[in-house]
């Protein structure tokens, strides 16, 4: 009976250069399959809040986004003042977003720009609804896909009640508002 | 340079890995607990929704005039919040590293250490003799370890089990005790209330000894949410088409209410109920349906499981107290946002009670009670485990459950099917057909989405199922009873309701939408037959009279227009205050819930 060869490093490295090499080629020739991402349908979202708490990551990789061409520049925002503010400033009191997460700029008598600083968003959507329902409409959530970690199934579309949640190809991630969008205005 | 055989026996390399182990793990340990305990911290605190700064914001918007020290107060507890939120989340990510890495050090130093052990030499072969001792040792304790495994298995499997032999052997025996005159016979007085400790649900008599109610006798009453099995058909068709709340126009009598609910009232026996609640108590009435006086008035006991606070998710539009109560024959049932479920006999004496839980339910749980038979159905929405409950009328014992797929904020209903009796549900997805008796799935139908209030509709055949944002189907029911057929023949997507359950009458299904309008679809086609603009939202639901039907606005309008293909108006009346609630239908009389009042309206 012949004794089996043991394997040595040589050989070894041999295989495994072998393999590498066939992966390679099969990746570089092979059809492709493009790699599809979570994303949330703004017209469908509810507003419902679960961005926030079901997300594997913390802060959510759910973020708000304003957009401007829709925005009316508003004094009073109602997305980023407290219901019956008293003074349209800055101060901590008057604003809605519980991480001050919206940046409020004068820009000319009587508008303003309002910037998301997406560090500081935790996608809770409180802005999203009260613009919403007061407002142009022009905030609305999206998953940042630099942030987003891409889980097999995604925790917040399990818990969605809107099924607001689907896959999106690559080549276009993000479901931007347009002006002639419905957004799903949040239950009576 | 060390040789290889020399490097594998150091003494100091050995040292030096036990060292970095124990040092990595200890710190592992630390930075873990440390994770957990700023992880439990900044959950239970929730810097972000910090109640104390929301009331203090919302007292700000309320005073008359600016208040600086105020101002000043919310300004430096949100900086306090969010420097908490941030800096929480600023450790987490740093210590979800420091973690990883210590972890990975740990597992390196460890696997070195293992190679790096002083090896003693080997004790020569143990004597043959020995090692069959040893085995024999060996047999031994694996033996007794498995006895202790298998006894061990056995009482936790007695002790979580539910014996449905001794059940039935129970009722057997207090049936036959009964039948002997060894027992209470029927009709004897009530037990004494205080006997039996509030809300234990065992204490409670096995055996329900007066029959259930029939469905005749359901149908002479209202006994729940929009009337007999939740479809909004009332029975009697002489309900009042006149009246006027503010001279007291055919207003029998009415009665002050102070604490808030937004179910509507219920009927049984010339009995009227409702309940009420906030953050703090909950109320059950009862009121004699004649004269509108108090019968009785009880407040609901905690019981196990009760939670000390109130549940959070609770909307202001929803409150604590939105599930209609059922009344069934001698018992009257209420469910509570809490989860506290109670069931009254109709003397006020408490038969039984439990907590269910609290629904994890972002609205607040709102969905209604439904009774048949021996059973009383609760639609429990709780997001994490969703399900369909049947309790034992009279012992509050649980008679099955189902597990449901998604929530919704409607209410079962119950319809005598052309297939069989249906309980007939709704989910943010499915429409659902159960047997009432055994709760097992007889259909489903994936046709709905968004947030659903709206519960179905069932007449001549066909169910109706529709939500804002999703659509309004037409579903026809066919087959067998054992084996039913449910198609969804017609969908309509222009008007849909958001909160208003629809009602049918067998050739057409109304319903109301909360921007205020009345709709009627074709019951075969779901052909838009006509719609009608009314002067509010509409959150209360249209009920059948005769060919009448009579649906609310929120600004408390009743609308009472014909069942037909065209839209005619019989009455444009005030019912005195903004009007959630639907009411109830009995002979000549409606009864009237409104945030203030409870009132009787009575045709002459």
């Amino acid at each position: 009976m012949s004794e089996r060869k043991k394997l040595d490093r040589r050989d070894f490295m041999r295989g495994a250069a072998a393999v590498a090499f066939t992966g390679a080629t099969w990746a570089a020739v092979g059809e492709k399959t493009e790699t599809k991402y979570w994303q949330l349908d703004p017209a469908k979202c509810t507003q419902c809040g679960r961005c926030t708490t079901h997300c594997v990551l913390t802060p959510s990789a759910v973020k708000c986004l304003n957009q401007f061409d829709i925005c009316g520049y508003c004094d009073l925002c109602f997305g980023y003042l407290q219901p019956g503010s008293r003074n349209l400033d800055t101060g901590a009191e008057n604003q809605l977003c519980p991480t001050a997460a919206i940046e409020r700029k004068y820009i000319e008598a009587p508008y303003y720009e309002y910037k998301i600083h997406e560090d500081k968003c935790i996608g809770c959507a409180k802005c999203v609804k009260a613009c919403l329902v007061f407002g142009n409409g022009s905030f609305y959530l999206q998953i940042r896909q630099d942030i987003c970690i891409n889980c097999n199934e995604c925790s917040i579309a399990k818990s969605c009640p809107s099924d607001c949640f689907s896959e999106v190809p690559e080549s276009n991630p993000y479901m931007f508002l347009t002006g002639d969008t419905h957004l799903a205005h949040p239950p009576a | 340079m060390l040789e290889k055989r020399e490097f594998d026996k150091s003494d100091f390399f050995w040292r030096l890995s036990t060292t970095v182990t124990i040092v990595s793990g200890l710190f592992s340990v630390i930075i873990f607990i440390l994770l957990a305990v700023n992880y439990f911290q900044i959950t239970r605190l929730d810097p972000v929704n910090h109640e104390l700064l929301t009331e203090l914001r919302q007292t700000y918007a309320s005073l008359p005039e600016k208040d600086e020290a105020l101002a000043q107060r919310i300004r430096d507890l949100d900086l306090i919040t969010r420097r908490a939120f941030f800096t929480s989340q600023t450790f987490l990510q740093g210590g979800a590293w420091m973690m990883l890495i210590t972890v990975s050090v740990f597992l390196i130093a460890f696997k070195n250490m293992i190679r790096w052990r002083p090896h003693l030499p080997e004790l020569a072969d143990v004597p043959t003799a020995d090692k069959e001792f040893l085995a024999y040792a060996q047999s031994r304790h694996l033996i007794t370890w498995a006895g202790v495994g298998l006894l061990f298995g056995g009482m936790m499997t007695a002790y979580f089990s539910e014996s449905a032999l001794t059940k039935e052997m129970v009722e057997a025996a207090t049936s036959a005790a009964s039948a002997d005159g060894a027992a209470p016979a029927d009709g004897a007085a009530p037990a004494d209330p205080a006997a039996a400790p509030a809300g234990d649900a065992a204490a409670v008599p096995a055996v329900a000894t007066v029959p259930p109610p029939t469905w005749e006798e359901m149908l002479v009453n209202w006994p729940s949410f929009r009337g007999p099995g939740s479809n909004g058909v009332a029975h009697f068709t002489t309900a009042p088409t006149t009246w006027d709340v503010d001279a007291g126009t055919n207003i029998k009598w009415k009665a002050d209410l102070t604490l808030p609910g937004k179910n509507s009232p219920v009927f049984w026996g010339g009995k009227l109920y409702i309940s009420a609640a906030d953050e703090t108590t909950r109320e059950v009435y009862c009121y004699n349906a004649d004269t509108g006086e108090q019968l009785w008035k009880q407040t609901v006991p905690n019981f196990p499981g009760t939670p000390a606070e109130s549940p959070k998710d609770v909307m202001e539009d929803t409150g604590f107290a939105a599930s209609t109560m059922v009344a069934h024959g001698d018992m009257a049932f209420a469910i509570f946002a809490n989860g506290d479920l109670v069931a009254y006999k109709s003397d006020g004496t408490q038969a039984w009670g439990k907590n269910l839980g609290v629904a994890k339910n972002h609205y607040g749980y709102s969905s209604s009670l439904l009774a048949y038979d021996k059973l009383l159905y609760v639609q429990y929405d709780d997001s994490e485990k969703p399900r369909l409950l049947a309790f034992d009328t009279a012992t509050g014992n649980e008679a099955w459950t189902v597990n449901r797929k998604k929530i919704s904020w409607a209410s079962p209903i119950f319809a005598k099917t052309n297939v069989g009796d249906h309980l007939i549900l709704t989910s943010e997805k499915d429409v659902d057909g159960y047997n009432p008796l055994t709760g097992a799935p007889l259909w489903t139908v994936e046709c709905l989405g968004g947030e659903v209030a709206p519960s179905a509709a069932y007449a001549n055949g066909m169910v109706f199922a529709a939500n804002e944002y999703a659509m309004a189907n037409g579903i026809t029911l066919g087959g067998t009873p054992e084996a039913v057929e449910a198609t969804v023949t017609w969908e309509f997507d222009e008007l849909l309701p958001e909160v208003s359950s629809p009602v049918g009458d067998g050739e057409r299904f109304y319903y109301g939408t909360t921007v205020g309008d009345i709709v009627c679809l074709d019951a075969k086609t779901g052909e838009n037959l006509w719609t009608q603009e009314v002067e509010d939202g509409i959150d209360a639901s249209p009920i059948l009279v005769g060919d009448r039907v009579y649906l609310a606005d929120k600004s408390g309008i009743m609308y009472i227009f014909r069942a037909s293909a065209t839209y005619e108006e019989l009455g444009k009346l005030k019912l005195g205050s903004a009007s959630y609630a639907t009411p109830a239908y009995l002979d000549k009389r409606m009864y009237v819930r409104t945030p203030e009042q409870l009132y009787c309206i009575e045709a002459p």
